[in-house]
């Protein structure tokens, strides 16, 4: 059938024109399922705040769950709060307590949050780790971050992960 | 008695122009909605005083990792780690630290205990987050030219190889200041 029609069109000198469908679909397939693979592949939905600029790293392991901090030269934040304004990369002294080795705000805020964390691990099988995920500006002084991670431990929060870009 | 139905043929043809759309406008979505910033974690840990395993490492000999940064040099000080033992001064190089030379150090001592991954650092200068970022790196990674290390699992009897250096990296002694 198709050829006595193509033999006619042909027969009467118009050109033959057919689209080949299957290989755009084919790869249109395997492009969508990289695509969805690439994205379903990362374990912790981590959004980047603005003006962060993370350190690179070649080393690191997957991004686990954790209480999200975020340290920018402007401040620090907790969960997406803007907790602690920093100038600089530094925390004003009236901010901090003992010495300045810890962030009183930051420390309130941050053992709040362990309580009701282990409010509800208890009412679960699961345990209070005490996990906190940095995302920390690399021109943050280690003073800083030492402030910072000072006032989480005496929170409760002792194992730390550092979110970098893997080169 | 069976009546032998008559086949007919159908020209059938699938509409692929409702897919082909459906496709496109997700890859799309993907393409916009996908960060290709590739978002690692590098672990670290504050030191936890336990009172009864203080007492135990008083009686038993115990590997201890510790490098202490400077003004003007490293210090490496490794206990329990055989022939690595001691206290090694890496001088900084133009003002900057020597990360191969704290690296060969690493190796030799990860060579005498495989079993071992805890480092502890302590910095008596200021510096920024990237450079602490920078040691936590040369304290964690082996390079194809350091040779295989392996360890035999405990429980199992299992040779297990070990891809990393020092990759538990304990920030020791957070309540001190550091200066400029």
């Amino acid at each position: 059938m198709r050829a006595g029609i193509l033999g006619k069109k042909a027969r009467r000198g118009e050109p033959d024109f057919y689209l080949q469908i299957t290989s755009m679909i084919d790869t249109l397939v395997i492009i969508l399922v990289f695509m969805l693979m690439t994205i379903g592949s990362g374990s912790v939905n981590l959004e980047m705040a603005s003006n962060l600029k993370l350190p690179w790293s070649t080393a690191g392991a997957d991004l686990t769950q954790g209480l999200k901090l975020v340290v920018r030269m402007d401040g620090v934040m907790l969960e997406q709060e803007a907790i602690v304004p920093m100038k600089d990369g530094i925390i004003a002294h009236n901010l901090t307590s003992e010495d300045g080795k810890k962030v009183t705000v930051l420390f309130q805020k941050m053992l709040t949050k362990a309580q009701e964390s282990r409010k509800a691990a208890d009412k679960t099988t699961l345990k209070f780790e005490g996990k906190v995920l940095v995302q920390a500006d690399k021109a943050v002084p280690l003073k800083t971050i030492k402030q910072i991670l000072y006032t989480a431990a005496r929170a409760g929060y002792n194992d730390f992960k550092f979110a970098v870009v893997r080169q | 008695m069976f009546v032998r139905k008559k086949h007919v043929a159908h020209d059938f043809e699938l509409n692929l122009t409702p897919i082909i759309d459906c496709f496109v406008t997700l890859i799309c979505f993907l393409l916009l909605s996908t960060t290709y910033v590739n978002l690692v974690g590098l672990d670290a840990k504050v030191p936890i005083s336990v009172p009864s395993s203080s007492a135990k490492a008083d009686t038993a000999p115990k590997f201890k990792l510790e490098l202490i940064v400077k003004a003007n040099a490293m210090e490496l000080d490794a206990s329990g780690a055989g022939t690595a033992s001691g206290r090694k001064v890496l001088a900084n190089i133009g003002g900057k630290p020597d990360f191969a030379a704290l690296h060969a150090v690493l190796v030799k001592v990860k060579n005498e205990r495989p079993k071992e991954f805890s480092i502890y650092f302590t910095s008596h200068v200021e510096m920024d987050y990237e450079q602490l970022v920078r040691f936590m790196d040369t304290t964690r990674n082996l390079t194809a030219q350091d040779g295989v290390f392996a360890i035999t699992d405990e429980r199992n009897g299992h040779t297990v190889k070990v891809d990393t250096l020092f990759p538990d990296f304990v920030l020791a002694n957070l309540a001190a200041q550091t200066t400029k």
